[in-house]
């Protein structure tokens, strides 16, 4: 991945992002060691003080654990918790703002579900 | 806790001579041009007599590796003055340096030179001697036949006769750099002592008489020292304070 | 090794003010750098970053107030040149040393300095050794200081706009080598530029400065979310700029207006905002500092506007 720095989302938050990727996609492991924030600083080209503010917000959401002197490693839980927050938050979100965005422009709720359902078994489809 | 490098006065003094004995060969290749083009003139003789009898006529010429000294004493003066512009100076602040280690290496460098020079300019009166007696005046006298000893004390006197005036252009070139209108100032300031001075030479004479008709060469030496000291101390004072602005 | 534990303060300035005859170059800067940071000295042309890099350097002496490096005075200071090099597009060599020349010198004078990888780097930018450093355009020239400035591994060390006259590719290069190195090697790096965007990524903190005096210094992070921008419609937009200190404005088109202002707005005032039918943006750091060091509050477009 390169990042996006013209992005809203500030680097730390897409580096974050993609370590969840790396997690959820598991390329990445419970209780195997995460890269450290020199590997990402050097992998995407950024301060390895932003590469540890990344690491920073996973180790709090739990999703990652210090061992002294060893460096992060993935907890047992981490897939769960982020497909939890991605349920709960980014689609959320994502949400509101379709929601929003079909009240502007005059779409009506049961169009808006129609819409839905149709692209998802165009994807569902797609995949078959 | 970073680690930090020690830099010592004397190690930066060492390397920063080094270093100038190489990046500023170029003022061993004007030497070299100054004295050869010193011999150059010499060879014409600094002086010619002659006479005529009825049946008689002479003509003697007068060869003289003054003109080398002279030359090579001007040579140290332009050469000071150069090391004090901008360029040499702020080459120096691309590498490890502060004014004092920058000042006391360009002095140990004009020493270096200098004696070198003074070297150079007293073999090069042997080679005008060779020079004349082998193909411009086959039926040349050479009149002074002079002792080691004697040889040396000349040697030592020109090499101090040279550093003197290094040191001088030294300040010189020192004081221009602080003031730009100092560039126009010193030469008139000069110019118009020696005007003044025209109807009382006894200063110019005293200047010049005060190291020229010293008797005893130590008394001598020791003059020339102290006064190139003086100078050289006297440029660092000058230029501590100096910025180094593009 | 970056966070936690006492870190040391490499630079420190208290009221540092610098005076030029009669104009003020630099006025009352007060600023602290810890050790190992990579912090961007931002600011408009003759801000007065050059004036500020050259007093930490010792090339010129402050006017009045505190400047130390290495908890010392670096005026005419040889530990604090030992161990700081100041790369910056007038670095001068005397015309008779051909670039290897050069760096042996270099590594005569920086003990630290990295001969292998200073050649490999020369290599890799096409530099010769051979080559006199009058001769190099002036892209060549930035480009084999800059190289002079990473080898050299020296606890401090500044740039001052060590892109100018690089292209693009060479500029990326540059900065990445420096990141590197730096991950490799860790030290203090202090660099100016005009071009934040080029910069900000490797960036950990920012220092901007407007005409001679301190402006911001924070994380870059925190930079990114100092502001925020509002677009909508005028009437509404309007109402929220009164409040608050307004960073930039600008109308676009008929009734329609954006600003940013200083991004203090709660979860509830966000909502509220976005009901009324305000859009709300990030700034990006880039425009963030142009707007901050603007004269005034509409810009360039202020000249224009007759109204």
């Amino acid at each position: 991945m390169i990042l996006n720095s013209d992005s809203m989302k500030p680097i730390y938050i897409q580096i974050a992002e993609w370590l969840e990727t790396e997690i959820i996609s598991e390329n990445i492991n419970p209780h195997q060691k995460i890269y450290s924030q020199y590997q990402l600083a050097e992998m995407f080209n950024i301060n390895p003080a932003t590469a540890a503010k990344g690491l920073n917000i996973l180790a709090d959401e739990k999703v990652l654990y210090k061992k002294r002197g060893l460096g992060m490693f993935v907890t047992d839980e981490a897939k769960e918790t982020i497909l939890s927050k991605r349920k709960n938050e980014t689609l959320k979100t994502l949400v509101v703002d379709l929601v929003k965005e079909a009240d502007y422009l005059n779409v009506s709720e049961i169009e808006l579900i129609q819409m839905v359902k149709d692209a998802s078994s165009c994807i569902k489809g797609d995949g078959k | 806790m970073m680690y930090l490098a020690e830099a010592r006065m004397q190690d930066v003094v060492k390397k920063q001579l080094q270093f100038k004995l190489k990046a500023y060969r170029g003022v061993f290749t004007s030497l070299i041009a100054v004295q050869v083009l010193a011999i150059l003139f010499s060879l014409g003789g600094i002086g010619m007599s002659g006479g005529e009898t009825e049946n008689f006529s002479y003509e003697a010429n007068y060869y003289s590796g003054n003109i080398v000294i002279v030359l090579t004493m001007l040579w140290g003066f332009i050469t000071a003055v150069l090391l004090t512009t901008r360029a040499y100076r702020f080459d120096d602040f691309s590498f490890v340096t502060n004014r004092v280690s920058s000042n006391v290496s360009n002095i140990y460098f004009l020493i270096v030179s200098c004696i070198l020079a003074g070297i150079t300019a007293m073999l090069s009166s042997f080679l005008l001697k060779v020079l004349v007696i082998s193909f411009v005046n086959t039926d040349a006298f050479v009149q002074a036949s002079v002792s080691f000893p004697e040889y040396s004390t000349g040697m030592i006197g020109t090499i101090l006769y040279i550093i003197l005036f290094s040191a001088l252009g030294y300040l010189v070139g020192m004081f221009t750099q602080i003031h730009k209108s100092l560039i126009v100032l010193l030469p008139v300031l000069l110019l118009s002592t020696l005007i003044l001075s025209t109807g009382h030479p006894e200063l110019i004479q005293n200047i010049i008489g005060f190291f020229g008709n010293e008797n005893s060469f130590l008394v001598f030496a020791l003059k020339t020292i102290i006064t190139a000291v003086v100078l050289f101390g006297a440029s660092l004072l000058v230029s501590g304070r100096m910025e180094v602005k593009q | 090794m970056h966070k936690g534990g006492w870190e040391m303060n490499v630079i420190e300035c208290k009221g540092l003010t610098k005076v030029y005859g009669k104009t003020k170059a630099l006025n009352d800067i007060s600023f602290t750098l810890t050790e190992n940071k990579i912090t961007g000295l931002i600011g408009r042309n003759g801000a007065g970053k050059t004036t500020l890099l050259k007093i930490i350097s010792g090339y010129l002496k402050e006017t009045s107030g505190e400047v130390k490096v290495f908890s010392e005075s670096p005026f005419n200071n040889l530990k604090v040149s030992a161990n700081l090099i100041f790369v910056n597009e007038e670095m001068s060599y005397p015309g008779s040393l051909n670039l290897g020349e050069i760096l042996k010198a270099a590594a005569t004078f920086y003990e630290n300095l990295d001969m292998e990888l200073a050649e490999r780097l020369m290599n890799y930018f096409s530099l010769d050794l051979r080559q006199y450093h009058t001769s190099l355009s002036k892209g060549m020239r930035s480009t084999f200081n800059t190289i002079v400035g990473i080898s050299s591994r020296c606890a401090l060390t500044v740039y001052d706009e060590p892109t100018s006259g690089m292209d693009a590719g060479v500029r990326k290069d540059f900065y990445r080598a420096l990141l590197k190195d730096y991950i490799a090697y860790p030290r203090t790096i202090l660099l100016s530029s005009h071009l934040l965007n080029e910069v900000e990524d490797i960036l950990e903190d920012i220092l901007l400065i407007k005409s001679g005096e301190k402006y911001l210094h924070m994380a870059m992070g925190d930079l990114k979310e100092y502001a925020i921008a509002l677009s909508g419609r005028s009437v509404s937009i309007t109402k929220w700029a009164e409040e608050r200190k307004v960073i930039f404005q600008k109308s676009l088109g008929a009734g329609s207006s954006y600003i940013v202002v200083k991004n203090d707005l709660s979860a509830l005032e966000i909502e509220q905002a976005r009901n009324e039918g305000i859009e709300l943006m990030p700034v990006s750091a880039d425009d963030l500092c142009v707007y901050l060091t603007n004269k005034t509050i509409g810009g360039i477009d202020d000249v224009f506007s007759r109204s």
